[in-house]
């Protein structure tokens, strides 16, 4: 791999810095967080979750709510957490698939909702 | 006369030599550079700098190979900044924005729409959120990607898992700080979960989220932990962890 003629970190962190900035700037300029509806105009039908909460709101609309809302994503903690015991126990390169199972499932869910919630509808 | 022969030969003798010469150094010039691009490299600090708060977050000594930007990604420190564009935009919204079913949604319209620059900033306060999500979620899968979570880095996994879920819970309060009908609909969802924890549910979900209607999730409740507990927790905790980084030997690479 070609080494950066940027030696010190500090340099690398402000240069890394300054694009994050120029980024979250040019998002908050270009597209504005929504508000979503009032509370005095008529009910929703239906809401829907932010994008990062909807793989819980796929696991609540299929499962019972205590095993979608509670077990399911405890185990998905707890997993994620004992990870570095888990891959004493099944060796180091089981680390990865561990990971990507996990991870996979909560894409495999925030796709379903994207496509359920955004494209579908 | 025999001298001065002698003299041309001794220097055309002296010649190939010196080149030789020159040539070796440059070689020896390169395995030196080589080496030392491989060798630790030390961040020159001074004394005073090595004691003050910067440098309690940055780590003194930083392995060469950690270096390349290409093996961190700068995704922990990107995840940092992201919490101080959070603080200081979040500190900025205080000052307008009253929690309260009647109040969060229409304050919130008014700092949108009314204060100057108050849109940008609560822009910038939302998609630093989102994008502090995303980084996060990255940086956990780059470190299971170099094994850095393997012993003796256990404890600061831990505490890199909780502050996954406190970030996730810190978007989740700012999503109910919104005050419309959909955060009311969350906050329902949230109360009703967790009052399915037998025992303490309901009083856990009194503590956490105050007494939110269906219409709106923005409580005074909410927004104290949203502003101030869950802040807090989290700064503290991504210090511990920046700590045990070099408590543990830095980031190394493969």
């Amino acid at each position: 791999m070609a080494r950066s003629p940027i030696k010190h970190l500090i340099e690398k962190e402000g240069i890394a810095a300054l694009f994050f900035l120029v980024f979250c700037t040019a998002l908050a300029l270009k597209f504005p967080a929504g508000v979503g509806t009032s509370n005095q105009a008529p009910s929703v039908s239906h809401a829907v979750a932010p994008w990062i909460f909807g793989p819980f709101q796929i696991l609540l609309l299929y499962l019972p709510p205590w095993l979608g809302a509670l077990v399911f994503p405890l185990l998905l903690i707890a997993g994620v957490a004992g990870l570095p015991w888990l891959v004493d126990l099944w060796g180091v390169k089981s680390g990865q698939r561990i990971f990507v199972v996990f991870f996979g499932l909560i894409m495999i869910l925030l796709i379903w909702f994207m496509v359920k919630e955004f494209w579908w509808t | 006369m025999k001298e001065q022969v002698a003299e041309p030969k001794q220097e055309l003798k002296q010649e190939p030599k010196q080149e030789l010469k020159q040539e070796l150094k440059q070689e020896l010039k390169q395995k030196l550079k080589q080496k030392l691009l491989q060798e630790p490299v030390l961040e020159p600090i001074s004394e005073g700098r090595q004691k003050n708060f910067i440098n309690h977050i940055r780590p003194r000594f930083v392995p060469g190979g950690a270096l390349t930007v290409l093996y961190t990604f700068c995704l922990g420190g990107l995840s940092f900044l992201a919490f101080v564009v959070l603080g200081i935009t979040g500190f900025l919204l205080m000052f307008h924005y009253q929690p309260g079913e009647s109040t969060g949604f229409s304050s919130l319209l008014t700092i949108a729409s009314v204060i100057p620059y108050g849109g940008v900033i609560r822009n910038l306060h939302y998609w630093a959120g989102q994008v502090m999500v995303v980084t996060v979620n990255l940086h956990m899968l780059r470190v299971v990607w170099t094994h850095s979570y393997k012993s003796p880095k256990q404890l600061n996994w831990l505490v890199g898992v909780s502050l996954l879920i406190l970030v996730l819970v810190l978007d989740f309060t700012g999503y109910l700080l919104i005050g419309s009908q959909e955060s009311g609909a969350a906050a329902t969802v949230a109360v009703n979960i967790l009052g399915l924890i037998p025992g303490m549910g309901t009083s856990l979900a009194q503590i956490l989220f105050g007494e939110p209607t269906s219409l709106s999730g923005s409580t005074l409740v909410v927004y104290v932990w949203h502003c101030l507990g869950l802040p807090l927790v989290a700064l503290f905790l991504q210090l511990y962890h920046f700590w045990r980084i070099r408590r543990d030997g830095g980031v190394r690479p493969l």
